[in-house]
């Protein structure tokens, strides 16, 4: 954990990526696969967040965004595509992301895809 | 104003004197003027006992909050007062750096640590060169008076300390400071309690006892004050702070924050609108709350769903009070209505100010976040921990709602639950992951070990004790209580009765429920060091709560000992908590 939590401070993101990898294989050594999963899913979303970065406009952000965080921008960024595939490929619940989207629908105050929704 | 602690059952007086007498000698030491530097941790207790106008007097021209800037002065005296704890020391030595790299002439410095030194910070100083060149002195406030039946070592993180790092250095100050009581109260004869770090304390104190010389043991006086201590862990209690306070005191610390017997108001809460004063807007006043207001004595305690009426009838009689004018006719009357004046515009006064703060507290008890809340805490306490709970907790996190909130509700899941099945856990932290960030993973961890929110090893125990303690308590009348559960509207506080079977000295009657809680169970006597077995002369219970109490615990055993006749409870604990206080002090912060 110690070795985790230091590559979770670090500023240079390929070196979070790595960390996370690495610990990654430290828990499936240890067989401790919930743990393993969930650092593995870790180090995937930081990458997904440094090309939605890459392709953003000025000012949105991305890295280091939680998955609700994510997928609430892309909602609020109108790439609901995209915020829906976040969503399949971590395994966020549908409820969840109901929520997600209708709160950030409600933020836009886009009524209209707030109906079809 | 602070507490007058006029009507305290023993002489809390006393002990702020001689700490207040203790801080101001330290003062006159440094002679002429000088500037105080404060471990912003300290300014809530030192306020209790000393006021600035006092510091002015003894040659404090300015007080600063200690911070890692470098402290510009022209005062050739500069005096800290901090907390021992190393990165503290570590700033006070780059001022004292800074300082030698400046023009001189020298400074004098006097290094106060509250309430005592410690190696470590000797070893600070030491590796920082500065070790010979400082005044070090100790200042023994321990035991802060928050009110009459209040006492608090005001310590952060203790809980952290001894439920999640096993440091019990913290320990050591409980006992120093529980020894203070006996020099000044004499010493007590029972101590019972229940965990590990009561059982720590408690040995403490009976070494540090049979360890006083001859003649402190002497000086000691005669007849016991205090006749028992409560000892009483956290952890053997984690649900009571997990559940949401319905006592208004304890509201009040849920919505707004109280520090150190003070809460800090909108400007808009305390103004009065017929008044010409004004206060600054947007800055927040801060405003004590003790028994010195009588409206306040009268309802802090209260179920917070009977303030209304409560309030009301105060309203009423306040006004017939302020009528009597008109019937007063004689020289004589009039002079005797003058003198009232004063009282009755006091009450007024804190009348419009507890309106308000009721008003605003109800706008969060009756929305419906916070009574579906409730509603899924009270059928956890009530049948235990169901999976329409578990979906509850789900949907709160989907929500997104106020990361304490959730996890106090999901700590609370656990711990009624003994843990929580494999699958459902790993879900559980999963989402929580997911929705807060993947950084919770080292909170999560934390509240692992510290046994709040964990993987499910064997059955719960929660009905078991819920039965055999009698916790949870049908009917509860609020407006009219006949039990302590009426604080949790029928959740009697675990703790509690814990402390109401100590203090009856029938440990015995619950001998089932007590083996089924964590932690040693301590029942010891101790015997007068003078050995002439003297009576002891007061009543008096202390409940001491190791890793914090929270307000609806304080309430519960002020109205117990209301209700029987000769009992004196005075209680005390390392901090004031609540659920999300406790929680967030187990939050890891990564950068």
């Amino acid at each position: 954990y110690e070795f985790l939590r230091g590559g979770c401070n670090s500023e240079d993101p390929q070196e979070r990526q790595d960390v996370l990898m690495r610990a990654s294989e430290f828990f499936k050594d240890m067989k401790d696969e919930w743990a393993q999963k969930i650092t593995k899913d870790q180090a995937t979303l930081l990458r997904v967040q440094a090309e939605l970065e890459k392709g953003a406009a000025r000012g949105e952000e991305f890295y280091g965004l939680s998955i609700a965080q994510t997928i609430t921008n892309l909602v609020l960024s109108n790439q609901h595509k995209k915020a829906a595939r976040i969503a399949s490929e971590f395994d966020v619940p549908d409820k969840q992301f109901w929520w997600l989207k209708l709160k950030a629908l409600a933020q836009l105050r886009d009524w209209d895809s707030l109906d079809k929704f | 104003g602070v507490s007058n602690l006029a009507n305290s059952v023993i002489n809390l007086t006393a002990l702020r004197e001689a700490t207040r007498t203790e801080l101001i000698n330290l003062l006159d030491q440094l002679q002429g003027k000088k500037v105080l530097v404060l471990d912003p941790a300290l300014t809530g207790p030192l306020g209790l006992i000393i006021e600035v106008a006092t510091l002015k007097e003894h040659g404090v021209e300015r007080i600063c909050p200690l911070t890692p800037e470098p402290l510009v002065t022209d005062c050739r005296n500069v005096m800290y007062i901090l907390r021992p704890r190393a990165p503290l020391v570590r700033m006070v030595a780059d001022h004292v750096h800074a300082h030698e790299a400046g023009p001189p002439p020298g400074k004098e410095y006097s290094l106060v640590f509250v309430p005592r030194r410690t190696f470590v910070c000797d070893q600070v100083l030491e590796a920082e060169g500065i070790w010979g060149s400082l005044k070090l002195q100790e200042l023994h406030l321990d035991l802060v008076p928050l009110d009459e039946d209040v006492l608090s070592l005001e310590v952060e993180g203790v809980f952290r300390d001894c439920f999640l790092d096993g440091d019990y250095s913290a320990l050591h100050g409980v006992a120093r400071a529980l020894m203070k009581l006996q020099n000044v109260f004499g010493v007590i004869p029972n101590i019972r309690g229940k965990g590990n770090c009561s059982r720590i304390v408690a040995n403490m104190l009976m070494r540090m006892r049979r360890e006083l010389s001859a003649e402190a043991a002497a000086a000691l006086p005669q007849a016991p004050e205090i006749d028992s201590l409560i000892l009483i862990d956290r952890d053997v209690d984690l649900v009571t702070p997990l559940l949401s306070q319905l006592t208004y005191e304890g509201l009040i610390d849920e919505t707004l924050g109280i520090k150190c017997g003070y809460v800090d108001l909108d400007p808009e809460i305390v103004a009065d609108p017929k008044a010409q004063q004004q206060h600054v807007p947007g800055k927040r006043v801060k405003t004590p709350l003790n028994s010195n207001d009588r409206l306040y004595a009268e309802i802090r305690d209260a179920n917070f769903s009977t303030l209304g009426p409560l309030l009301n009838r105060r309203a009423r009689e306040l006004d017939e009070g302020f009528k009597e004018r008109h019937a007063a006719q004689t020289v004589s009357e009039i002079r005797d209505f003058m003198r009232k004046l004063g009282g009755l515009q006091a009450e007024h006064n804190s009348l419009r100010i507890h309106t308000n703060v009721a008003e605003r507290i109800s706008q969060t008890t009756r929305s419906a976040a916070f009574l579906r809340r409730l509603e899924a805490e009270q059928s956890m306490v009530a049948a235990g921990a169901s999976s329409t709970s578990f979906e509850f907790i789900e949907e709160c996190i989907h929500r997104g709602e106020p990361l304490l909130r959730v996890l106090r509700l999901a700590c609370l899941f656990s711990v009624i639950n003994g843990g929580i099945k494999s699958a459902q856990f790993r879900q559980l932290k999963r989402e929580l992951l997911h929705t807060y960030g993947f950084e919770l993973l080292f909170t999560l961890a934390n509240l692992e070990r510290a046994g709040l929110l964990r993987k499910q090893e064997g059955s719960s125990n929660w009905s078991k004790l819920q039965k055999q303690l009698n916790l949870v308590v049908e009917d509860v009348d609020e407006a009219n209580p006949q039990d302590i559960a009426y604080v949790f509207s029928g959740y009697a506080p675990l703790s509690v009765r814990l402390a109401q079977q100590a203090i009856k000295g029938k440990w015995r009657n619950i001998d089932e429920a007590l083996r089924a809680l964590p932690g040693a169970t301590i029942d010891e006597t101790q015997a007068d060091p003078r050995g002439d077995g003297s009576v002891p002369k007061g009543s008096v219970k202390l409940v001491f709560f190791i890793g914090g109490a929270t307000f609806a615990e304080v309430s519960a055993l002020r109205w117990w000992a209301k209700q029987e006749d000769g009992l004196d409870v005075v209680i005390g604990t390392t901090k004031l908590i609540n659920g999300d206080s406790l929680i967030d002090s187990l939050v890891e912060r990564v950068e």
